[in-house]
């Protein structure tokens, strides 16, 4: 059985996929990776189904050994990889022969790093998801987080190995005017009660520079700068989602990310682009975020700019791949 | 008759986000407006393009994708909200056995003190209503269920648990529930239940918006 041996547990090293979809009126979050880009990125470059399982390594700090040669790819945070020692690139495939072991670093910046492998990490499917529910402790690898001495087993390659080779990082082209001045621009619709707002955090809402709080994880991440001041009424609970800003009673809001919970009490001034939340999940406590607003239109294009982007990199991988 | 015309309101429809239809049921009937959520649940489901349907209180949040226009999902949302179906005609009866008190219920003698009310009382109260599922949240499997005996509302505490162990049977406001797992929580717990609400192995969550809970005293 091909498999992979966690030789260094890092500090949170979860078995994801895209997601549990279809079961939030059961309470049961979604529970992908913080980084959905980089994630279905990684599996591109193998040829992977994109429903296929890979690894999120938050915050790096992990050794892996392959149990025989295998392909894979590292995406998102850039934990200065080595391959038995020998640097290797990010937002790269590779091919570990049997026996390689994997480093990944502590990275310089962001948070969130993946390492896929040609076949999807195998593990079983859990009312339709490989992901891992760390909250309920179930799906992934036993429900949990991984730790030193987990055998992970990996499942039979679909495309050949082919030859290695790097993209460009997302920061470089899809993401380039993301960041101004140090500032991760977020494009939000605003939406929900944002009309029960006071007037002045209606405009603060768009203005302020927020910074990302240490209370911040896979469920939510929490931003300070000011209080956002609510005048209506408490709502009775309803549905949330990732991207959804809420505000709770001390006014600073909190964006929620792939964990989050399926129902909420606190008002909503707005939700975050799908495609822009990556580029939150992977800022770190302390640094700075602003919200710009755009339309439902705006979001389409955003998301059609994606897909032909990943797209490109889908043709790119299959040409690589020897096809 | 098939029809009762905006009998409870004229639901509104708010978007949300790029692809979320909120659906909010007005008017101060809470259960006969949320029958009428949950019929929608219903009808958005069976929708291909929904993809995910969440109930809430007296509200619905849809989630689509490209296979279906807003104004479409809108527009059958709305014909489903004039039909009358039968009510609660899918529903099921659950009987959870509980032991209330003692280390399985912890705070079963503050909330008689609160309530100004015997121990006795307190789980004779909470054990002899039929609830029912307004909708599920929170934690997966965890069932929101009303309404309380109006003698046992009471707020959530001040200081929330760091752990609620699993099992736990709590109350809270208006509403009671069960924990499925242990996490951190503010409601009172009252008792405990061996019963699975929820093994994600096995199937999906024990209840569903709609089906009628009773407790049962744990001889």
């Amino acid at each position: 059985m091909t498999e992979l041996i966690v030789e260094q547990a890092a500090a949170q090293m979860l078995v994801v996929d895209r997601g549990r979809f279809g079961h939030r009126h059961e309470g049961i979050p979604w529970c992908g990776p913080a980084d959905a880009l980089a994630f279905d990125i990684a599996n591109v470059l193998l040829c992977n189904p994109p429903d296929c399982a890979g690894l999120e390594v938050m915050l790096g700090g992990t050794r892996i050994r392959f149990g025989s040669t295998v392909t894979f790819a590292i995406t998102g945070a850039d934990c200065d990889a080595a391959l038995n020692g020998r640097r290797c690139a990010n937002w790269a495939k590779h091919v570990a022969p049997e026996g390689s072991v994997l480093q990944l670093r502590p990275p310089s910046r962001s948070v969130y790093a993946y390492v896929a492998v040609s076949g999807g990490i195998d593990v079983p499917l859990v009312l339709g998801s490989r992901t891992t529910d760390v909250a309920a402790s179930f799906g992934g690898f036993a429900g949990r987080t991984l730790r030193e001495g987990d055998r992970v087993a990996i499942g039979t390659a679909i495309c050949p190995a082919g030859a290695s080779f790097a993209i460009a990082p997302p920061q470089l082209n899809l993401h380039a005017g993301a960041q101004s001045d140090g500032v991760t621009v977020l494009r939000a619709i605003a939406g929900g009660e944002i009309e029960r707002f006071d007037e002045r955090s209606r405009t603060q809402l768009w203005e302020e520079r927020w910074s990302v709080g240490y209370q911040s994880n896979r469920m939510g991440y929490r931003l300070h700068g000011g209080a956002l001041q609510y005048v209506g009424e408490q709502l009775p609970s309803h549905g949330v989602f990732p991207g959804v800003i809420q505000v709770p009673p001390s006014g600073e809001p909190i964006v929620l990310l792939a964990d989050a919970h399926t129902t909420g009490g606190y008002p909503k001034v707005g939700v975050v682009i799908e495609n822009d939340l990556p580029l939150l999940a992977q800022r770190r406590p302390g640094e700075l975020v602003r919200f710009r607003p755009v339309t439902v239109d705006d979001a389409h294009r955003a998301a059609e700019a994606q897909r032909q982007y990943v797209q490109a990199i889908r043709a790119l991988a299959l040409e690589r791949s020897g096809r | 008759m098939a029809f009762h015309m905006n009998e409870f309101g004229v639901p509104k429809f708010r978007r949300l986000g790029t692809n979320v239809l909120v659906v909010h049921a007005d008017g101060s009937r809470r259960l006969e407006n949320q029958e009428r959520i949950w019929r929608l649940h219903a009808a958005a489901r069976a929708l291909d393009g929904v993809c995910e349907s969440v109930p809430g209180m007296n509200n619905l949040t849809l989630l689509y994708d490209e296979r279906i226009a807003p104004d479409t999902l809108e527009r059958r949302l709305r014909e489903a909200w004039d039909m009358a179906v039968p009510v609660g005609a899918r529903s099921r009866t659950h009987v959870i056995e509980v032991r209330y008190g003692g280390t399985d219920g912890p705070d079963l003698a503050g909330v008689a003190a609160a309530a100004q009310l015997s121990e006795r009382e307190v789980v004779r109260l909470h054990a002899s209503t039929e609830y029912v599922v307004y909708f599920l949240g929170f934690q997966p499997g965890f069932a929101y269920l009303g309404d309380l005996d109006r003698r046992l509302y009471l707020p959530r505490r001040d200081v929330p648990r760091a752990v609620v162990p699993a099992g736990s049977v709590a109350v809270a406001l208006h509403q009671t529930a069960i924990y499925p797992f242990a996490s951190p929580g503010g409601w009172h717990i009252i008792g405990r239940t061996d019963a699975t609400v929820f093994d994600p192995l096995r199937s999906e969550a024990l209840f569903a918006a709609g089906d009628r809970v009773r407790f049962r005293e744990h001889a």
